[in-house]
């Protein structure tokens, strides 16, 4: 009935003209039932993939694309084409570049694709999922040591879930009424959102179900390796090879006669938690930094992250003071402070930005923790954040879930987004960062920045206003650079907050801190569209892949973990993949805006929640035209528009200034700076 | 009456401007018939405001000496005498924009925001700007519209076998706020059309808006049968209607009202097509908000997007409570319904609600806009706004008399207007490369729907146009909008074509803000536009060497 129309006709939303009665308002006001909305829901979805086969230029212009990608090597192209899709989990939404890279996909032989290193554990048929979108579909599922691939045929055409077991959160035996006894209900609430139930029927010829998928969702939990150390993919691109901090420090100009690269932390000796090169300041004593580092929480000591390359303004970075009830002191940590004001010759104040509230500051002093007096601290300005902990942005992450997942209320969407407060924690957030960036570019002066432990907010903040004050920052390459300098070198314990491969689902460590932070950078990435290098589908690739315990680049706690354990000898960087085929991960109208600073606006009006991340799940959200596709159909016309200048500039170098060669086109870049002012 | 005697004082020197994205700045005042121009009196800038006063929603004014009393009004011709007092003028735009002007004495400040709240709000049409406005590359010897229903009928070839234009209207005595020509049946005669429009209300009788290509299907529109509470029933009505469907079995008809506000239609002599005297034709009924509730919802969320408080506002549910997003919600869903029965199921369709010249012609546009390719492109989209909007008769002169900050009594106003431009931008938004013209143009046409140089939307239908000499006195904003220059800036450069249709997803969670409207005078709408003038530069420098 519904075979060629319809660009992507979704589904039905305003109900079927031919399922509703006249005059019955009751009836067809709403979107009908439930199950009436599923069916309709699946059939749309089968006619449009249908329609998509008979748009040639849809597929030839895919295959094009997916060639260019993968013509390092492939032998045996045919397999990167396997048409996928799958009405529940549309990975491939986002046209997903296939993760099979250099080598072919394997597929064993049940046809699900594997990855280098993955084996197939089992193969179980007749096994129901239950979708919360269609209700039961039977299909058969198969357990590798990395997934769970759930292959079904509905109407001659193939239903596709894919979850890798690092997305797992939980498992829990549910029950399945009306099934019969031997049926038995498993649910799996995954860490991105969405959670998905199966119905099996047991057989006492078979392991264990349940304890088979906790085994390989848990591995640690079992003493066994997560899947990082057995994924053995060859890339072109070695990913570990992307943050030198020596050349970074270096790129920021340092050293210089203030500040120098210490390796006072060579082997981790100063402070078990930072990485082992530093930046200090010049004019102090070994032993001085040691008294330091004792009086800050955990050791983690003032070091610099960043440096302004015209007012030597820099941002410093440690954990709270451990002044305690008694106000003790510390002269050497006083006089650290002194010289990093001292080092900044523009102004004569250090200002503190404290993340915390200042009631919490107040209470952490209790407990041997605290905040520098202005009192005992020359010349500071104390400025607290009030950005609440890691335990209320759980929750308000948790409640968005229940908001999202799996079926949205229609009519109170608004509300309810508003009652979870996480766009209110994304403010305080991005407000704080913009006050540090603010202080350094406007006020020409050094910050520090602390909260207790300086891992969590401290780490959302710096890298943050680094983000809004270096442009390095904002490109591809430098974006990975800030995460693996200011997350993964200063000890955000990724492996503490995300728990990877860890089945204490309920420990209260856990905190979804890196999403928030992804989530503020995509919300400048909105209000700054050429700004940034790398697009939507980078930020969502790197969420999936904070879970996914594919690659090492999340794994651990610290530096000192990681080296280790050989975290980067054992395993594939993320950025290897990301690194190997770029152009799926840039942004088409990406303009460096060199030195500019970039202040987003901050009020509520201008912060939205990001759906197509958060509620990617359900089948409404899928994109309505392919516009990826065009942006990288854009991308590859500006690179050969570009190789075609350059062309013409090594034939004629006299007649053409060399102006030109930056940018293939003469852009009329807006006359005043495309700068939010400040506040 | 002089536009003069309304202007006590013209010029006022060394006035303060505020206004959004700009700082302040200081120069000479000057008010005229239909303008409000400021020119900046600073060194090294020639600076100037002009604004249309019609484009004036509310003038709010404080007066104040500098010696510190507050200025009450009665006590005004006494302070004005006193040097060193002042006012304040807030002006508040139809196009969201709020203006401060600080005007030196007393007297003067009443004088100009008295002139303002005169000539803001003139009610006799052939006094407004258009009959004024005399640009130098315009001539009024142009042709006035883009096209005529005559000349659209002569265009659709398709249509001739079983469709005939019929000109009973040609002097407005069978329905004033139809145009002269209209589409109808072959097998229908003007005396039948007569009967049928005595019992349509305002004598909207049925007529084709749009006839599907792909299998012949047509969407009609009309007002409201008068049944009344008799069931009085019309045999040409429901001839009309069955000449519509011919032999194919059945067609839908959308009321734009629920089922039972239908029936308390029939109490005030409405109602709607009974099931036994219209057994073809298989209603669907779709409640859409129009009038006063749509108004009032514009004002809740002008007001919810102006309070710029940083601390926890709960914006989101404030945006809630407005339910603008909603109505944007059910005009798409049910423009979608409309669709759906015409390019899914194949069959046609009679869209109506209660006059017929709102809602009707909202989800009629939507509809045309899903399904058409043609409608998609830049001249097609203003044909259609000319075809279904002013020549439909859509009564533009009440609807948009007022916008949201006005604190007059509301009378018809009603954002309807607004709302289509809101959920064709929801649609451009959702397949940004299958319309070929820009959100430029939307907003663009978002102003001069209550302020405009041009005649277009002038006046309530055709009738008062012709009776006025709208298209021999003014000129024509579609027209205005098709020259090169204008042409390139609004369209949109990603453009590519689809003969597909493009089914907008309605879920909330889709739906956006239209920020680029709503939140145009903050800085980030200022700045994303920057950003497409980057993006339009960038594709249309690319086509020019791919030419080469």
């Amino acid at each position: 009935m519904e075979k060629k129309d319809g660009a992507k006709p979704i589904h039905s939303p305003w109900g079927s003209p031919t399922s509703s009665l006249s005059g019955s308002d009751a009836a067809d006001s709403s979107a009908g039932s439930h199950v009436e909305w599923c069916k309709q829901l699946i059939a749309a979805t089968l006619t449009s993939q249908i329609s998509r086969t008979v748009q040639p230029d849809v597929l030839t212009r895919d295959s094009k694309i997916s060639k260019r990608l993968s013509s390092w090597k492939s032998d045996d192209e045919e397999l990167y084409f396997h048409e996928e899709y799958d009405l529940n989990f549309p990975s491939s939404a986002l046209n997903r570049p296939t993760l099979g890279f250099g080598a072919p996909v394997k597929l064993s032989p049940n046809q699900v694709p594997l990855l280098p290193g993955e084996t197939v554990q089992i193969t179980v048929k007749d096994v129901m999922y239950i979708c919360p979108f269609s209700g039961l579909i039977t299909g058969t599922l198969t357990v590798t040591d990395y997934k769970l691939y759930f292959t079904s045929l509905i109407k001659e055409s193939s239903f596709i879930l894919d979850i890798n077991f690092g997305a797992i959160s939980r498992l829990e035996t549910i029950s399945v009424p009306n099934q019969g006894d031997n049926t038995k209900g498993i649910e799996m609430v995954c860490k991105d959102i969405r959670s998905a139930r199966f119905a099996y029927k047991t057989d006492e010829s078979q392991p264990e179900m349940g304890e088979m998928l906790s085994k390989h969702a848990f591995p640690l939990s079992y003493s066994l390796p997560l899947f990082a150390f057995k994924y053995n993919e060859q890339f072109p691109v070695d990913g570990w090879k992307v943050y030198d901090p020596a050349a970074e420090y270096n790129r920021q100009g340092l050293p210089n006669e203030s500040w120098s690269i210490s390796k006072m932390n060579l082997h981790y000796e100063l402070c078990d938690t930072y990485p082992s090169i530093l930046v200090l300041p010049n004019n102090m004593t070994e032993d001085n930094i040691t008294q330091v580092a004792s009086f800050r929480a955990k050791c983690r000591l003032p070091v610099l992250s960043w440096i302004h390359p015209e007012s030597q303004a820099t941002i410093v970075r440690c954990s709270q003071p451990l002044v305690g009830p008694l106000d003790r002191r510390c002269k050497e940590d006083e006089r650290y402070l002194q010289i990093i004001m001292d080092a900044n010759a523009q102004s004569h104040k250090l200002t503190i930005f404290d993340a915390r509230q200042s009631s919490v500051a107040l209470s952490n002093k209790a407990k041997e923790g605290g905040y520098e007096s202005e009192s005992f601290y020359s010349n500071i300005e104390l400025i607290f954040l009030e950005i609440p902990n890691i335990h209320v942005i759980r929750e308000s992450l948790r409640k968005l879930r229940d908001v999202i997942y799996p079926t949205i209320d229609d009519a109170h969407w608004h509300s309810a987004i508003d009652q979870t407060h996480w766009l209110d924690n994304i403010r305080l957030l991005l407000s704080g960062a913009a006050k540090i960036a603010d202080k350094l570019e406007s006020g020409k002066t050094s910050v520090v920045v602390h909260c207790n432990d300086g891992w969590d907010r401290t780490t959302q903040l710096t890298s943050l206003s680094m983000l809004m004050l270096d442009s390095y920052y904002r490109t591809l390459r430098g974006f990975q650079v800030l995460l693996e300098k200011e997350w993964i070198s200063f000890g955000h314990k990724f492996a503490s907050r995300v728990g990877h491969g860890d089945e204490s689902h309920a420990n209260s460590e856990r905190s979804p801190l890196f999403v928030q932070f992804i989530d503020c950078v995509w919300q400048m990435t909105r209000q700054f569209p050429a700004a940034f290098e790398f697009n939507e589908l980078f930020l969502v690739t790197v969420l999936d892949h904070l879970y996914s315990c594919l690659f090492g680049t999340f794994l651990c706690n610290s530096e000192q973990e990681r080296v280790a354990k050989e975290v980067q000898t054992k395993t594939v960087s993320l950025w290897s993949y990301i690194n190997s085929q770029p152009n799926d991960f840039t942004n088409a109208f990406y303009v460096d805006y060199e030195n500019h600073v970039l202040y987003p606006l901050l009020s509520s009006r201008h912060l939205e929640l990001w759906t197509s991340y958060y509620a990617r799940w359900n089948p409404c959200m899928r994109p309505q035209v392919p516009v990826h596709q065009t942006l990288k159909d854009l991308l590859f016309l500006r690179a050969e528009l570009q190789r075609r200048v350059d062309e013409l500039n090594t034939q004629m170098p006299s007649c053409y200034p060399s102006s030109s060669s930056e940018h293939p086109v003469p852009h009329t870049r807006p006359t005043g700076t495309p700068l939010h002012s400040a506040f | 009456m002089e536009f003069s005697d309304h202007i006590k004082t013209a010029n006022v020197e060394d006035v303060v401007l505020r206004q959004p994205l700009h700082p302040p700045s200081r120069g000479t005042l000057c008010i005229t018939g239909h303008h409000l121009l400021f020119s900046e009196r600073e060194e090294g800038s020639s600076q100037q405001v002009l604004l249309l006063l019609r484009n004036i929603d509310a003038i709010e004014k404080s007066v104040e000496n500098l010696l510190g009393y507050p200025g009450f009004l009665s006590n005004a011709a006494h302070g004005d005498r006193m040097s060193g007092s002042s006012g304040t003028i807030t002006i508040k735009c139809k196009d969201l924009r709020v203006l401060q002007l600080d005007i030196p004495g007393m007297e003067q400040c009443l004088n100009i925001s008295r002139s303002i709240e005169t000539l803001s709000c003139l009610d006799n049409v052939s006094e407004m700007y258009p009959f004024f406005y005399r640009p130098t590359d315009l001539s009024l010897q142009d042709q006035w519209g883009l096209s005529t229903p005559e000349k659209h009928y002569t265009q659709m070839k398709e249509l001739h076998e079983r469709w005939r234009l019929s000109s009973v209207n040609k002097s407005y005595s069978v329905c004033p706020s139809y145009p002269p020509a209209v589409i109808v049946p072959n097998c229908i005669d003007d005396e039948t059309l007569k009967k049928v429009a005595k019992f349509r209300q305002g004598g909207r009788f049925p007529v084709l808006c749009y006839y599907h290509r792909k299998n012949g299907m047509v969407i009609m529109r009309s007002s409201q049968p008068l049944t009344g509470a008799n069931r009085k029933r019309c045999k040409e009505d429901e001839l009309l209607l069955q000449a519509v469907i011919e032999d194919s079995e059945k067609g839908f008809i959308i009321d734009t009202r629920s089922s039972q506000q239908v029936q308390q239609a029939r109490m005030t002599g409405g109602g709607f097509e009974s099931k036994s005297f219209y057994n073809c034709w298989k209603r669907l009924h779709r409640q859409m908000e129009r009038g006063k509730a749509l108004q009032e919802s514009l004002i809740k969320l002008v007001e919810a997007c102006s309070d710029e408080s940083h601390n926890v506002d709960r914006w989101l549910s404030k945006l809630e409570n407005s339910k603008w997003l909603s109505h944007v919600q059910t005009a798409l869903s049910t423009a979608g319904l409309l669709a759906e029965c015409v390019e899914r199921d194949g069959h046609s369709a009679l869209v109506h609600g209660y006059e017929g010249t709102d809602c009707s012609l909202l989800i009629c546009t939507l509809a045309q806009l899903i399904m058409d390719p043609f409608c998609r492109t830049l001249e097609g989209f203003l044909a259609l706004l000319e075809r279904e909007w002013v020549q439909a008769g859509h009564p533009f002169q009440q609807r948009c008399a007022h916008s949201a900050y006005s604190h007059a009594r509301f009378q018809q106003e009603s954002p309807v207007f607004l709302l289509l431009l809101d959920c064709v931008w929801q649609l451009w938004r959702q397949f940004p490369l299958a319309l070929g013209f820009s959100e430029a143009l939307l907003l663009r046409l978002a102003n001069e729907v209550y302020a405009s140089d041009y005649g277009t939307f002038l006046c309530n239908n055709d009738q008062d146009r012709c009776a006025l000499g709208v298209k021999d006195r003014t000129h024509c904003l579609f027209r205005a909008l098709l020259r090169p220059a204008e042409r390139d800036y609004y369209s949109n450069p990603l453009y590519e074509p689809t003969e597909l249709a493009i089914w907008p997803s309605v879920h909330p969670q889709s739906l956006q803000l239209w920020r680029g409207f709503f939140l145009r005078w903050t800085q980030l709408a200022h700045h994303l536009e920057a950003v497409q003038e980057e993006i339009r530069s960038m594709v249309i420098e690319w086509a020019r060497v791919a030419q080469r």
